[in-house]
């Protein structure tokens, strides 16, 4: 269920930059929305592999770009 | 009773530290304010909302002021560097051998035999020079220093034969710490935070994270940044808060093992063997305590002869009668028996740490005497020695 999947990563993401979760579409990004910044998408990921149980390469870590490659990232893992 | 907010720790979620610390930073309410300034031959922005909620449940606001990563002789000596010119309280440096000494250290890692003497003595003679300027930033300035040790490197190219070879990468890191550590003895200023053992008790698996290094410009992983922020915070708490004075402790489960009412003084577990030996290491611990100038008192539920046929008879006590400052075995509260204590020895119940094994009574305490600092022994004693060793460096937060 891909809403499913989004709903928790946005509230993953805006537990840790502080935004509102109903402001974080697949477009948000880093240096963009508010609150994302370095710091941010480092415990963002450090959320998102401790939530999901997964692990995310140094270089797919790079090529996050908005919360959308999250998404796409985390179901190419096979986690709905 | 209005609900204290959740009490980060080491183990904390980082969205909970990042939470709180945009909390803090809107409203900072009523903490003492401090300024740290920190250079560091790595980045260190992931490092501030660990470091900054830490310290702001022992009571101080750190105002940063944060010097460009690998800037480290610049902030130091240069008067127009903002390190310098933040004239902070605390002036943080952190430094690795791998950022600091890359040059030799790669000469190093190809083994040359004829490269190796001098690139030893490249990179101690590096370490020397940041002796030198911290001894210039000491002569210059009013605050007190914190200096990392550096910590070993996370892989050697030698693996398991760098231990004896003479190119070692870990040895040379040793000899750098002895030489910071000498460094050290001469500055009154200058306090030492031991990176290398943060990173070697958490174990460098978990410590570093070479994404990181790459996504952050800083290789510690987010475990690693929560307990280097820990132990920076204990050492900024020992140079700025009230240090713990009174240690009093419960006897049944907490100073021996059994309850001497119910098992009789030949029944309790304190000795040279078995559990008694735990029970007799924490005892061990607890004295060393008690020679830098903590005194010791007992708060037990007991009868009085009891206990003491114990402290004056038993062969495997480590801690007597004439050690004790104060105590209270009886059958009263133990907040009572704290408000006693603290009126016998003269000093307030913010000075004192309890330490108990029964949560009924940790929780009394805290309920009845918030500003007294409870420690509850859990399962093993050797947990107990644990949470002393923190005890040490822990000192008491205002209320």
């Amino acid at each position: 269920m891909k809403d499913g999947l989004h709903e928790r990563l946005a509230a993953l993401l805006a537990d840790v930059c502080g935004a509102p979760v109903s402001s974080l579409g697949p477009q948000a990004a880093p240096g963009v929305t508010p609150g994302w910044d370095s710091v941010a998408t480092l415990s963002f990921i450090a959320a998102v592999e401790d939530e999901l149980g997964i692990a995310i390469t140094t270089a797919e870590a790079m090529a996050i770009k908005s919360l959308g490659d999250m998404e796409r990232l985390v179901a190419a893992k096979g986690v709905s | 009773m209005t609900a204290a907010p959740e009490l980060l720790t080491v183990d904390s979620p980082p969205a909970a530290f990042q939470r709180r610390w945009r909390e803090l930073s809107a409203e900072p309410g009523g903490l003492r304010a401090i300024s740290v300034a920190i250079t560091a031959s790595f980045t260190v922005d992931t490092l501030l909302p660990y470091f900054g909620c830490l310290l702001a449940q022992r009571g101080l606001l750190a105002r940063f002021t944060v010097a460009p990563f690998g800037q480290i002789y610049q902030s130091l000596l240069d008067p127009g560097s903002e390190v310098r010119a933040a004239e902070a309280d605390v002036t943080i440096v952190l430094g690795r051998l791998e950022d600091l000494c890359a040059r030799p250290l790669a000469d190093l890692a190809v083994l040359d035999p004829a490269r190796v003497g001098e690139a030893r003595a490249d990179v101690l003679a590096e370490v020397d020079r940041l002796c030198g300027a911290l001894a210039g930033f000491e002569a210059a300035t009013t605050g007190s220093l914190l200096v990392g040790t550096f910590p070993a490197p996370p892989t050697t190219s030698l693996g398991v034969l760098d231990a004896s070879h003479p190119a070692s990468l870990v040895q040379l890191g040793r000899e750098c710490n002895v030489a910071l550590w000498n460094a050290a003895q001469k500055r009154r200023r200058v306090r030492l935070i031991d990176v290398d053992q943060v990173v070697a008790s958490l174990g460098a698996a978990r410590a570093w994270d070479p994404r990181m290094a790459v996504l952050a410009g800083c290789p510690l992983s987010t475990s690693g940044l929560r307990h280097l922020a820990d132990q920076l915070m204990r050492s900024i708490a020992a140079l700025f808060l009230p240090a713990a004075k009174v240690v009093v402790l419960d006897l049944d489960n907490t100073l021996w093992g059994g309850i001497v009412g119910e098992d009789g003084p030949g029944g309790i577990a304190i000795g040279p063997s078995g559990l008694g030996a735990a029970f007799a290491a924490f005892q061990d611990a607890l004295l060393a305590l008690r020679a830098q100038g903590v005194l010791l008192a007992i708060a037990s539920k007991n009868n009085e002869a009891d206990a003491f046929e114990v402290f004056d008879h038993h062969p495997g006590m480590r801690i007597r009668r004439e050690h004790l400052a104060a105590h209270r075995i009886s059958w009263q509260s133990k907040s009572e028996s704290l408000r006693e204590l603290a009126s016998e020895l003269s000093l307030g119940v913010d000075s004192f740490v309890f330490v108990d094994d029964s949560p009924t009574e940790c929780a009394e305490v805290r309920s009845v005497l918030p500003e007294v600092t409870v420690v509850q022994i859990i399962g093993p004693v050797d947990c107990a020695i644990a949470a002393l060793s923190n005890l040490l460096m822990q000192p008491i937060a205002p209320s």
